[in-house]
């Protein structure tokens, strides 16, 4: 039997007992959306690789104080959210650190998109770009929870945990997020919600 | 707005969500269907988030698995991944302590003892194989002695480099060349001659080892508990080291704490505990340095260590460079050590041409310097390290963020009788972590 056909538990339970072949597997199996989250947090991909490793290899520092109170994709969030703070803090503080970001923080297109393509694939990769870029934007607790649910799609549950805020932070920090990505979105060049900040 | 429009919009995110109770979903239901304004921010919502969840996904790369398995499997167990990962991260910090300490050391003590061989050569009682201090594992020995070896063996070239000659030409009074050293005074073109031609290979001494940090956990969180660095600095004259490096707090250039001190002292001799208020970080550097950087173009850089030789020379050679990179020079294997244990190997071979530009490309200007810093930072080659963020690096890390404390180490000499290699079990601030992970 391989490790691939193991249960996540029984993974977890050989990688808390220290097998890395075991741990390795729950790496497979999670470390695409932890470098998605990264990523689009970070607006990097160079830096979201590095995070994406750091928090893999921390977790596994500390998987034995995994009590499996909640889910380990929430655990690992959280271990990802210090990750990726403490980056946060460090570019803030050696400036001109994150080719990725530009200097007025949003990010930049990724190198994959510039290349030029069929019209509709243009506009679609664009489209990703003004949205991406949009949410660079934002505050970093505003990012930090529209990515967390309209990218990864945490439940309000699973937000409060790895975000470690009452429920009605949760609630208001997300309305806040997604009203100011619509007012990015809205004055970005395609407009695709302009009609919505009418009236406001 | 209405209010009734205010208190509908702030469940807007909610209603999309479906996570309303039935009889308020029913409501603001209701409430958009009648009033335009509060739909069309329905509608600008949903489709903010429609685009949100239309974004592809951005999948690890494919070298991802491979680079975080070799990270926990390849002879970096979890505890000595975070050691040497903090020895990295912050190495620029500590490399740059070991250097201008050493030169202080290497000065001052002997200005109060005098010189004990007459040696020309400041360095040229050190062993050719460096004790380390406080390691545990061979692997993080082996970084730290890297480390160290680059610093010192670079210090001691450059010192050496055609500015003993003058030790007995012009000698300033001893008092005078202290004070003048003390305040960062530079006689010449780069290097300190006043400093090389008194140093003395019998009093200074030093290594530095690991820097903590909290943030990676394992034994340097330990430390990091309660100092931010810990420098070791080997010396047989280590009460007169001591005071010399305390005689600073008269001056009101730096704090100095002793609390903590004593409970170390009958292990590992006296100790010292520097707390520096954060904004003076620079002063204390360039007190330390002695060639005080007039600005932050001044970097200490960090080269791989077969350049050494080349970067060595022309630090001798050309004056502009002399100016450029006054603070000092020092080429290890820090490349080496990225790309072995922290850059993924894709980045292999730009660590590989970061290290080889670094000559050309660091310390012309600060942005560079803090660039390259941060390519230290990450682990992914050459790194070099401004004063500035030297300063914020350890200041990041630091509790309050207003002080940096450095818990300052007085050893015996290698070849000092009665010594012994300092092993884990004497390290001074390092405790059983109750906190240690089971599989450290």
């Amino acid at each position: 039997m391989t490790n691939g056909s193991y249960s996540e538990s029984v993974l977890l339970d050989r990688a808390q007992r220290g097998d890395v072949e075991a741990y390795g597997e729950l790496v497979l199996r999670n470390q695409d959306y932890i470098h998605n989250a990264v990523y689009h947090m970070v607006g990097s991909a160079e830096d979201a690789e590095d995070l994406t490793q750091e928090v893999f290899v921390k977790a596994f520092r500390a998987i034995g104080r995994f009590r499996r109170k909640s889910k380990f994709s929430t655990w690992l969030y959280g271990i990802m959210l210090n990750s990726v703070r403490n980056h946060w803090r460090r570019s803030r503080k050696v400036l001109s650190l994150d080719a990725g970001v530009g200097d007025d923080g949003s990010l930049r297109p990724d190198p994959e998109a510039d290349t030029e393509g069929p019209g509709e694939l243009t506009i679609r990769r664009e489209r990703v770009q003004i949205v991406r870029g949009a949410i660079g934007e934002l505050d970093e607790d505003m990012r930090e929870i529209i990515v967390l649910r309209d990218l990864q799609g945490l439940s309000y549950e699973e937000l409060q945990e790895a975000l470690d805020l009452p429920a009605g932070t949760v609630k208001s920090r997300l309305f806040r997020a997604r009203a100011a990505l619509k007012e990015r979105l809205a004055d970005g060049p395609l407009g695709f919600t302009e009609n919505a900040s009418e009236g406001i | 707005m209405k209010t009734k429009c205010r208190n509908i919009r702030e469940q807007l995110s909610e209603f999309l969500d479906g996570v309303l109770p039935e009889e308020t979903a029913r409501e603001v239901s209701a409430h958009v269907r009648e009033c335009s304004s509060c739909r069309l921010e329905l509608e600008g919502l949903r489709d903010a988030v429609q685009a949100l969840n239309d974004l592809p996904t951005v999948p690890a790369p494919e070298a991802l698995h491979a680079a975080v398995m070799d990270k926990l499997a390849g002879g970096s167990m979890p505890a000595k991944s975070g050691l040497v990962r903090v020895c990295l991260r912050l190495m620029p910090v500590a490399a740059l302590f070991v250097a201008v300490v050493g030169v202080t050391f290497a000065v001052s003590v002997n200005l109060v003892g005098g010189a004990a061989t007459g040696s020309t050569d400041p360095f040229a009682a050190l062993p050719a194989e460096r004790p380390v201090a406080g390691e545990s594992t061979a692997e993080a020995t082996e970084t730290v002695d890297d480390i160290v070896g680059g610093v010192v063996e670079e210090a001691h070239d450059a010192m050496a480099a055609g500015v003993t000659e003058t030790r007995d030409a012009n000698a300033p009074a001893r008092q005078d060349l202290q004070m003048s050293a003390m305040r960062g005074h530079v006689q010449g073109g780069g290097w300190t001659p006043g400093v090389a031609r008194e140093a003395d290979a019998e009093t200074g001494r030093e290594l530095a080892e690991g820097v903590a940090d909290r943030v990676f956990g394992s034994a340097g969180g330990v430390v990091a508990q309660r100092f931010d660095q810990v420098l070791s600095i080997r010396t047989d004259a280590p009460d007169r080291a001591r005071e010399e490096l305390a005689s600073d707090e008269v001056a009101g250039r730096f704090i100095v704490a002793d609390e903590g001190a004593e409970e170390q002292a009958d292990k590992s001799g006296p100790t010292l505990v520097l707390r520096i208020p954060a904004e003076q970080y620079d002063n204390v550097l360039r007190r330390l340095a002695l060639g005080t950087p007039p600005d932050d173009n001044h970097a200490l850089v960090l080269a791989k260590a077969e350049d050494r030789g080349k970067v060595a020379d022309r630090l001798r050679q050309k004056t502009d460079w002399y100016e450029g990179f006054r603070e000092g020079i020092v080429a290890q294997k820090r490349a080496n050590r990225a790309m072995r244990y922290e850059a993924p190997a894709a980045e292999a071979v730009e660590a590989e041409q970061m290290a080889a530009d670094a000559e050309v490309r660091v310390g012309r200007n600060a942005e560079t310097a803090t660039d390259r810093s941060f390519d230290a930072h990450a682990g992914r080659g050459v790194g070099v390290s401004s004063p500035a963020a030297a300063r914020t690096m350890a200041a990041e890390d630091t509790e309050d963020g207003a002080f940096v404390s450095i818990l300052v180490r007085f050893l015996p000499p290698e070849d000092a009788p009665g010594k012994e290699r300092v092993t884990d079990e004497s390290r001074p601030g390092v405790a059983p972590s109750p906190t240690e992970d089971p599989a450290e």
